[in-house]
């Protein structure tokens, strides 16, 4: 054997092993999941903005400061998704929580004490998502962590049923996936439970600076396969 | 029948020290056994003089007013709108059906930049002349010299009260050693008291101004794409009267005052962006109160300033639902 070949050899050996671990089918059967579980949103700083008045020379006399931000909630999100390739699944996602709209008043120029000003809201998303199932080496039989990442609709409505905001959420994260029960042969063909953690980017909605604001959240939910 | 009545009402800016005047940022009058909003019924038309003062022209006089003017039909939430009649030789005081804006030489009101007065409908409540007068015994300017009083931002002033506003209370003074107050800073047109000679800064509308002329004079949609915060100020669990009450928009900084005006303590502050608002509470401790209100009223000025401590959320078209305060006294 030249050492040409050897060398050749020794790649196709790693290549079809490498195969070998990757090639684990994807353990969460069916075609379509439904999925429901609670969901932690943390803080969001909204920015802050000043009361500021006008001086004889145009130059701002601040009045006093205030800054926004949506406190940290606890809601519900739900999930329907379909497997669109071996490793590809598309999902619908609907949350809902309750966060409170934080404004903090400070340095007042007339030494007013400054509050913390709340009003809870009710927060509203609904946005489309992918799933990919990430190959892994050590993952057992029951186990499929996946990446996701999705763009969807965001509305902040005040506890009155007034429309404060809509605007636009961006999430992207990653999770995995635990099989509880699977059975091939059966309508309903698996039972498991899912946890992500994510970045959740939301955009205008309530901001009163109209950015987009970042928040981490974590998700744990139970779902079903048919 | 129409009976014309002229009241000395007065809306006047001063330098140093507001003459008396009544509001919140609307004049209120009493015609037929009511309290009705004081406007006009129809496009006022307006005279000015062809008097002048050192530095400034005839013509110099009509730009400025009409700019003036032309800055108050521009809110376009409002649809008030004025018509230049031509000039006249008639002083801006005489109750001729007129309404005439003009310099006057008034040395005896020495802290009187301008003043405007206005003959009403008593039985309607409408407006049917107004004139306003320049106090001549003042240095005056159109082009923002130093040590002269900027002319298009007083007649912005006054033209405001022309159109049926009174004065707002969104600015901060101090005390003069000499008597009287200085503007450190304002986020009205409206404020009583003028800024400093030399300066243009009053030439601008604010949020608060705009509240007002729209609340006064509002375009069709408004209703249905602006809303009200409204409640009550107590002390010691009594109504308190003048209170000021300022809305501040964290979205765009922007602040619209208003006042508790009866016996209740009630207030209403109009023509807000939706959304979320923060309200400051402060006693009228920036200007003297009969700048504000009549010299009878009992203006309670013994509370500390402070903030509501719930955000308030103002819907579309729509109000706040009351607003619950009570001030505590210093």
């Amino acid at each position: 054997m030249t050492r040409r070949r050897a060398v050749a050899a020794l790649a196709v050996a790693l290549a079809v092993r490498a195969s070998a671990v990757r090639a684990q089918p994807v353990i969460v059967p069916g075609r379509l999941e439904i999925g429901i579980g609670p969901q932690w949103t943390g803080h969001a700083a909204l920015g802050s903005r000043n009361a500021n008045e006008t001086t004889g020379a145009g130059s701002p006399f601040t009045l006093f400061s205030s800054s926004t931000d949506l406190a940290s909630a606890t809601g519900l999100e739900a999930r329907i998704g379909v497997r669109v390739l071996r490793r590809l699944e598309a999902e619908v996602v609907g949350s809902y929580a309750t966060p409170s709209l934080v404004i903090q008043t400070l340095a007042d120029s007339e030494s007013a004490p400054g509050v913390a000003a709340k009003e809870r809201l009710r927060q509203f998303t609904i946005h489309g998502a992918a799933v990919w199932y990430v190959p892994a080496r050590r993952a057992g039989a029951r186990t499929a962590p996946f990446v996701t990442a999705g763009v969807g609709y965001l509305r902040h409505v005040h506890e009155k049923d007034v429309l404060l905001a809509g605007g636009t959420v961006y999430e992207a994260g990653a999770g995995i996936k635990q099989l509880l029960v699977s059975r091939d042969r059966r309508r309903l063909k698996g039972v498991g439970v899912r946890a992500d953690v994510r970045a959740v980017a939301r955009a205008k909605g309530v901001a009163p600076d109209g950015g987009t604001h970042v928040s981490p959240a974590v998700t744990a939910s139970l779902f079903v396969r048919f | 029948m129409i009976r014309s009545t002229s009241i000395a009402l007065v809306c006047a800016l001063s330098a140093w020290q507001a003459q008396p005047a009544f509001a919140y940022i609307k004049f209120g009058v009493p015609a037929g056994g009511r309290t009705v909003t004081l406007k006009w019924s129809q496009t006022p038309r307006y005279f000015v003089t062809t008097d002048t003062v050192p530095g400034v022209s005839a013509a110099d006089f009509q730009g400025a007013v009409a700019r003036a003017f032309a800055t108050w039909e521009a809110v376009p939430t409002s649809t008030i709108a004025y018509q230049l009649a031509g000039t006249t030789s008639a002083r801006p005081t005489e109750d001729d059906g007129s309404s005439v804006l003009g310099f006057l030489d008034r040395p005896d009101l020495d802290r009187v930049l301008a003043a405007t007065d206005f003959v009403i409908d008593v039985t309607t409540g409408a407006l049917i002349e107004s004139d306003i007068f320049f106090n001549s015994a003042f240095q005056w300017s159109t082009a923002g010299e130093a040590s002269r009083f900027d002319l298009q931002s007083i007649a912005l002033h006054e033209i405001g009260h022309f159109s049926g506003l009174g004065h707002s209370a969104l600015g901060e003074t101090e005390l003069r050693e000499g008597g009287g107050r200085r503007v450190i800073a304002a986020q009205a047109v409206m404020f009583p008291i003028a800024y400093a000679a030399g300066s243009t800064e009053g030439r601008t509308l604010k949020a608060d101004d705009i509240a007002g002329i729209t609340d006064i004079y509002p375009t069709s949609d408004v209703n249905a794409t602006l809303g009200s915060i409204s409640g009550r100020v107590t002390k010691d669990g009594q109504p308190v009267l003048g209170a000021h009450v300022v809305a501040f928009d964290p979205s765009d900084g922007s602040m619209v005052g208003g006042f508790t005006l009866n016996n209740q303590g009630s207030f209403s502050i109009g023509s807000l962006s939706p959304g979320p608002h923060i309200v400051r509470v402060e006693p009228l401790d920036d200007a003297d109160t009969d700048s504000f209100f009549s010299a009878t009223a009992r203006v309670e000025l013994n509370f500390r300033v402070m903030f509501v401590d719930r955000v308030i959320v103002v819907p579309r078209g729509g109000d706040s639902g009351s607003v619950a305060i009570a001030v505590i006294g210093k």
